[in-house]
């Protein structure tokens, strides 16, 4: 499809969706973004209701990422509303992040800062007093076990440990709403156990968790809600239940995604070829 | 089947990969193509002027004409060396940890890496220069021609093999940070004082102390005799016939080769039977160190500025060069002692530098900060107080220092001088600050990991070139009513009082700053998200 077709589909689309829900977490509307002509979000739309365990599932490039980015403040887009806890996040952006807990990546952290500096660094950001950010922090270094790692540099800590204080650093101002990339990837058991259980309470306190995983298994256990993103467009949303239909939800994404079949042959994926193949014949 | 032409083939798919990403990369290699050119045209032009001029020479011109070769050479591949150490590491492609999963055997992977190194631009370019050496000796003969074509092979591959093994001695020994940032604090140092050599030397500091032709010709004499410049005195030892010198020095060279590539060797046995066993033992503070002094979002912004400082050695390395400068001043213009300010004017000048890329120093951690909400007037503020938290002590200790030396204390004209060149310093410091704070949010360009800062994310050569010089020359211009003041004050009498440049420079100082912060911050928060994207695609260089 050229761009001007994909621009005026996209025009369609964005003049029938209903206004913005103010009642819902999060409620996105024919949100756009293009990268060189190419949309990485389609005029998306989608609602989040509170106090949801909400997961968003797609295959790679599907534009998760992006949409994420541009529901917490993090990229303009093209086109669309986005609105966070009734509030409309680009017409005042700051206000908005700071009701939002962005988990960020391992490489997205001041990793120099010891952790307990981190967390402390991370509250005053969101304009705590720092006696309270500290009170904060050590709460959380106890609830994610690194009381012990709290005087450690981050860039010291083991991958784990590092997704556990990066997770901490998007509660420590008690946020309404976590986002959360591939929250319990590299975490062992034990912990994660432990974050599920964090996350869960939180949830029973009303909060709002989104979280965008691959592993179906972990999002057709722990959420309530999901939404499957392909081609920056939502094939199907609702709670788990509902998106699933009766099936298993991973076949169900395979099912609406697309893209499995029939495995090639491939021939010479036997081990023949290798040297000490060659060194036998 | 060897390694080798997979290796040169990727080193170059790569490089026309990032060249072609942009069109700024496009102009900065078609510059360093032409420059490149200039220097194997010159090369030659100069050998072939020499050449015609060697039969006619008589034995005594071309021992002479030899020992300057050995020295250039010598020159070259300490130089080669030093800038490698320094700014292009191992070019972070062609490390051999890039090649750990592929069980390519450490030999083939070795002739692989010297390979790509001998074949790459600048590579090339020495080679196609040094092959001029043939075009000398072309007239003495085909046996004289012939070993010149050896000894220029020679020369190029033991620059190469001697500045790899450097480079693999210290990724294989210098394992702790700390001491990885000492050595790139000291490698930046020498180099500078290196660029401030001519000036020294032209200052008169080796007045008295006899440099005589003979005295070079020995030193030749004996650099000849190390693999730092033996290649070059292959040819003239053909020429007059000293077969035994010719041989010996023929064999030190391959020695040097085949021990520069044992050396290669060892390294990767060793890096890959130690691999993280050299885990370091971090020191971190108790408590919150200095962010237990912050009372705002502001105030712990700048306190974690200041922790980073501490051990970013891209950034701490400004400080001693500071020192550099000013004492590099100090000597070149001992006569003149008001000449002494051109220390602190340009050390303060050049300071500001890195405050004008100060994002890409942060990279992608920067999305933390946006993703809580700050705004740009809080970031701005926060790189302000922090950096002249450090810079103002600096700089005016330094006035301190040059006022004392300058021998105005003693009152009168030279000291109201000396305080008007205090405050153009103080005044260039913040002005330089706050022109740092709008490139900052505006203009970004890559720089190295902060634990490799030996290593060249591909492509920032031409932004860092061009880049600072633009922020310098905005500096200036920006400066340019305290400029006027201070001529207009110090040329004419009576017209204008001799202490006004002093408030002028101050004042301008404080306006530019203040105003810098503004726009800066105004950039900072609409360009929010063209800076994470720019930082995101940064970051996959320094990988």
């Amino acid at each position: 499809m050229s761009d001007e077709a994909q621009a005026t589909s996209m025009t369609a689309q964005t003049a029938a969706v209903p206004p913005p829900d103010p009642q819902a977490a999060v409620s996105i509307r024919a949100l756009v973004k293009c990268y060189q002509g190419r949309p990485a979000v389609n005029a998306l739309s989608l609602d989040i209701p509170r106090g949801s365990f909400y997961g968003i599932v797609g295959p790679n490039g599907a534009g998760k990422t992006t949409t994420l980015n541009m529901m917490t403040g993090l990229l303009v887009p093209d086109s669309g509303n986005v609105m966070i806890l009734g509030r409309d996040v680009w017409s005042d952006v700051d206000t908005a992040k700071r009701v939002i807990g962005v988990m960020p990546q391992a490489d997205q952290i001041f990793d120099r800062l010891t952790g307990l500096q981190l967390l402390v660094y991370s509250g005053m950001l969101r304009r705590m007093p720092r006696s309270e950010a500290l009170g904060r922090a050590r709460d959380l270094l106890e609830a994610f076990d690194l009381t012990d790692a709290g005087g450690k540099r981050v860039c010291d800590y083991s991958s784990g440990m590092t997704k556990k204080i990066c997770l901490a650093t998007a509660m420590i101002h008690s946020p309404r709403l976590l986002v959360l990339d591939e929250p319990f990837e590299s975490v062992d058991p034990v912990s994660s156990a432990n974050l599920k259980d964090i996350l869960a309470e939180y949830v029973d306190t009303g909060g709002t968790v989104v979280i965008s995983s691959h592993v179906m298994a972990l999002v057709e256990r722990m959420c309530t809600h999901v939404a499957i993103i392909d081609h920056g467009l939502v094939r199907a949303d609702g709670t788990v239940a509902q998106v699933a239909s009766g099936e298993d939800l991973e076949d169900r994404f395979l099912e609406l995604v697309g893209g499995r079949h029939q495995a090639k042959r491939i021939a010479w994926l036997n081990g023949s070829g290798s040297e000490e193949d060659q060194e036998t014949q | 089947m060897s390694a080798a032409p997979t290796i040169i083939a990727m080193r170059w798919s790569i490089t026309w990969g990032t060249t072609k990403r942009s069109s700024w990369q496009m102009v900065g290699a078609i510059i360093s193509l032409l420059m490149a050119i200039g220097i194997c045209l010159a090369s030659w032009q100069g050998a072939l002027t020499l050449g015609s001029w060697l039969p006619t020479a008589g034995p005594g011109d071309r021992q002479r004409m030899g020992a300057i070769l050995v020295l250039f050479l010598v020159g070259l591949t300490l130089g080669v060396i030093l800038i490698q150490l320094a700014f292009l590491g191992q070019g972070s492609n062609l490390s051999p940890s890039r090649f750990v999963l592929y069980g390519i055997p450490d030999s083939q992977l070795q002739v692989g890496l010297y390979l790509a190194g001998l074949t790459g631009p600048a590579g090339l370019t020495g080679l196609v220069c040094f092959l001029a050496l043939t075009a000398i000796y072309a007239r003495m003969g085909v046996g004289a021609a012939i070993v010149a074509l050896i000894a220029a092979l020679l020369a190029v591959l033991v620059m190469l093999a001697l500045s790899r093994a450097v480079l693999d001695l210290v990724g294989t020994l210098v394992v702790s940070k700390r001491t990885r940032s000492g050595l790139y604090l000291l490698v930046t140092m020498v180099i500078m004082l290196l660029c401030m050599l001519p000036s020294l030397l032209d200052s008169g500091i080796m007045d008295g102390i006899a440099v005589d032709t003979e005295s070079l010709k020995s030193l030749a004499d004996t650099l000849a005799w190390t693999p730092l410049g033996a290649a070059v005195r292959l040819p003239e030892d053909f020429i007059s016939g000293s077969w035994w010198a010719l041989v010996g020095r023929l064999c030190m060279e391959l020695a040097t080769l085949a021990l520069c590539f044992l050396i290669g060797m060892l390294c990767l046995r060793h890096d890959r039977l130690h691999a993280g066993a050299s885990a370091e033992r971090s020191v971190a503070p108790k408590g919150l160190g200095m962010l237990g002094r912050s009372r705002d979002a502001v105030d712990a912004m700048a306190a974690r500025l200041l922790i980073y400082l501490r051990q970013d050695p891209r950034r701490l390395v400004s400080y001693p060069l500071l020192l550099v400068v000013v004492i590099l001043y100090a000597v070149i213009f001992r006569q003149m002692p008001m000449m002494l300010w051109l220390g602190p004017v340009v050390g303060a000048w050049v300071l500001e530098v890195p405050e004008g890329n100060a994002l890409a120093y942060d990279g992608l951690a920067l999305r933390m900060e946006i993703a809580a909400g700050v705004k740009g007037r809080e970031d701005r503020l926060s790189r302000v107080r922090s950096h002249l938290s450090v810079a103002m002590p600096c700089i005016l200790l330094l006035g301190l220092v040059t006022l004392a030396l300058s021998g105005a204390m003693k009152g009168g004209r030279d000291l109201v001088i000396s305080l008007n060149m205090l405050a153009v310093t103080v005044g260039l410091l913040l002005s330089g600050l706050g022109v740092a704070q709008v490139f900052s949010a505006l203009l970004i360009y890559p720089v190295p990991s902060m634990d490799q800062p030996f290593a060249s994310p591909q492509g920032r050569a031409v932004a860092q070139g061009f880049l600072p010089l633009l922020q310098l020359l905005a500096s200036l211009v920006i400066m340019l009513p305290t400029f006027l003041v201070a001529l207009l004050a110090m040329t004419t009498v009576g017209i204008l009082p001799l202490w006004l440049p002093m408030p002028v420079a101050l004042a301008n100082g404080l306006i530019v700053l203040a105003v810098g912060v503004a726009i800066g911050s105004r950039i900072f928060d609409r360009r929010q998200s063209a800076i994470l994207l720019t930082l995101d695609r940064y970051a996959s260089l320094q990988s």
